[in-house]
């Protein structure tokens, strides 16, 4: 009875002691079994976080627009949205009239509109600021890695060892979901990813893998390579379960969304997805390419939540969409905008604590050098989907502490 | 990839496609990840990065085709580093200059020469046995093209 016991605490030691000290940098393969453990278990529950991020610094004025203010219309002459056209919400703010789509799902109480958010000394390099945004940081504060990424290391506890616990569908990996032990996984395509992994002379090198795990570097990406090929194994397999036969718009939002549903509704065990969208970098003729862009956007959200819905799959799903900073109050002199600052960030879901607008419009009278001031820091509401959603302690992926805010 | 440039003396006809190797593994050389730079060792691999660059000498030396996008930064002006490269990268190899370092060694100890030329790592005897099945025999040339081209998908290779 004793001896029993000792050897399970004896096992428990080793195992705990070498993931502690090795991460998952290194795992001898007496442990590989372990790791066959964890496989078909989402790492927190049923809850899935969608982010969709607006890549350029979307003009969140004329997305969200206050069209009783005086000061929009003076500030824009010649690229101001016409009061008839736009998509009212209130007697302030209304949307774009591209967002058709997004407003209805609006009206159903789906959709948290949070306006301002930014962070202190904001920085108006696209390059600069969505590192910002990714990582998490200060604005005089430079990391490796993304926020994401730390919430795979922090989740896990070195204990989940799957790269599709956070997926990104695209081709490359962004920052966001690169963690200091865990990264995610990019999948643009589940079959395409599957058939690269099936080369046959790349599966000869991972099993022809030495068994000795004296460079780490090497042995990390060995590691990295078998996880590589069962993950996209896997992710495949499931992807076959479900097809869906909503009708998606047929262009890059719309298909990476299409994706992000079949693996939701197949039941990939994945808690986090990440898509991106490019083109909001507007400084000349703006109206016609962003009012495009989010008409693009509005349409394949709207289709996407009445998918999940459909499925039984919205209450369980929130999406955030941002973008690295918004824009100027005033025009340019090329019909377009230039790099701002606060922005306004929705959250879409079954869920919501506080649907509709969640905090008042912009001053639009009080700007900061032409800016406008921002009144969320996006850390607090990354802290509220870590702590309230995923339900992760934020402290440690977020470096300090953040109060959560009323939204889910 | 600087190393795979000078060890076999590439030639790229389009910059561009320089650009969209670098930027696929997340490494444009005057434009880090990240404004903290480069981080050592392992940040930039994933599991996506690594498999592009398992492929790339099938890229680079059998003209395969690219079937991967790179994403776009969200500037404007930067929107040219993200465009593809074409179906293909065109691009020359020095394998007479290559080839040429190892006039003296005899056919069969061109593997190890090539192992010892080319990684900083020892190879075990099936890693060695998989190599050999990639041997093309039809000349001394296209034995070390066939060899070196193999050692440079290995995962040992991506380390130098």
């Amino acid at each position: 009875m004793i001896m029993s016991d000792n050897n399970i605490s004896r096992r428990k030691f080793l195992r705990n002691s070498a993931l502690a000290t090795a991460g998952t940098m290194m795992i001898p393969n007496f442990l590989k079994a372990f790791e066959i453990n964890h496989l078909n278990k989402k790492i927190n529950g049923e809850k899935i976080l969608v982010i969709i991020q607006l890549s350029g610094g979307n003009d969140g004025l004329n997305t969200v627009i206050p069209y009783t203010n005086d000061i929009y219309y003076k500030s824009r002459p010649s690229i101001a949205i016409e009061k008839e056209k736009i998509l009212k919400i209130n007697d302030e703010l209304g949307l774009n009239p591209g967002m058709t789509g997004f407003k209805n799902i609006y009206d159903q109480g789906l959709i948290s509109i949070i306006n301002k958010v930014g962070y202190p000394n904001p920085d108006r390099s696209h390059f600069r600021s969505m590192d910002i945004w990714q990582t998490a940081s200060d604005s005089n504060q430079f990391l490796t890695s993304g926020w994401v990424g730390r919430y795979l290391d922090a989740a896990c506890n070195g204990t989940c060892l799957h790269p599709y616990d956070a997926i990104e569908v695209d081709d490359t990996l962004s920052l966001a979901l690169k963690g200091e032990k865990l990264k995610g996984m990019a999948v643009q395509n589940a079959q395409k990813l599957f058939q690269s992994t099936r080369d046959p002379y790349i599966d000869k090198i991972n099993k022809a893998q030495p068994q000795d795990d004296s460079h780490e570097n090497v042995s990390y990406l060995y590691k990295t390579l078998s996880e590589t090929i069962s993950s996209a194994g896997y992710i495949y397999d499931k992807s076959k379960i479900y097809k869906t036969k909503a009708n998606y718009p047929k262009n890059d939002i719309g298909n990476k969304l299409k994706t992000v549903s079949e693996l939701i509704i197949s039941g990939v065990e994945t808690n986090v997805f990440y898509v991106s969208i490019s083109g909001f970098d507007t400084h000349f003729a703006q109206n016609g390419k962003q009012n495009d862009l989010l008409k693009q956007y509005s349409d394949a959200i709207e289709v996407f939540v009445n998918d999940l819905k459909e499925n039984q799959k919205l209450d369980d799903t929130l999406v955030m969409t941002f973008s690295e900073f918004g824009r100027r109050v005033a025009q340019n002199g090329s019909n377009g905008t230039d790099h701002g600052t606060a922005n306004n960030l929705f959250l879409i879901g079954g869920q919501l604590k506080k649907p509709g607008l969640f905090n008042n419009a912009p001053d639009l009278l009080n700007l900061d050098e032409g800016d406008l001031k921002f009144e969320i820091d996006f850390r607090n509401i990354y802290s509220t989907l870590i702590q309230n959603w995923l339900k992760t302690d934020s402290n440690i992926i977020l470096g300090k502490s953040f109060l959560p805010l009323s939204l889910v | 990839m600087v190393e795979l440039q000078k060890t076999f003396g590439l030639k790229f006809e389009k910059e561009q496609s320089q650009l969209f190797i670098q930027k696929a593994l997340g490494q444009v050389l005057f434009y880090p990840p990240n404004v903290a730079g480069w981080k050592e060792g392992k940040n930039w691999i994933d599991s996506s990065s690594l498999m592009f660059r398992l492929r790339l000498p099938d890229l680079i030396f059998k003209s395969a085709e690219i079937n991967i996008q790179v994403k776009h930064d969200g500037d404007v002006n930067t929107e040219f580093l993200s465009k593809g490269a074409g179906k293909n990268f065109n691009v020359t190899a020095d394998w007479q200059s290559f080839t040429a370092q190892f006039d003296n060694v005899k056919e069969n100890d061109l593997l190890d020469a090539l192992i010892n030329y080319l990684l900083a790592y020892k190879l075990t005897k099936t890693q060695k046995e998989l190599l050999s099945t990639k041997m093309v025999k039809t000349s001394k040339e296209s034995m070390i093209k066939s060899l070196a081209i193999a050692i440079t998908e290995l995962p040992e290779y991506q380390m130098c």
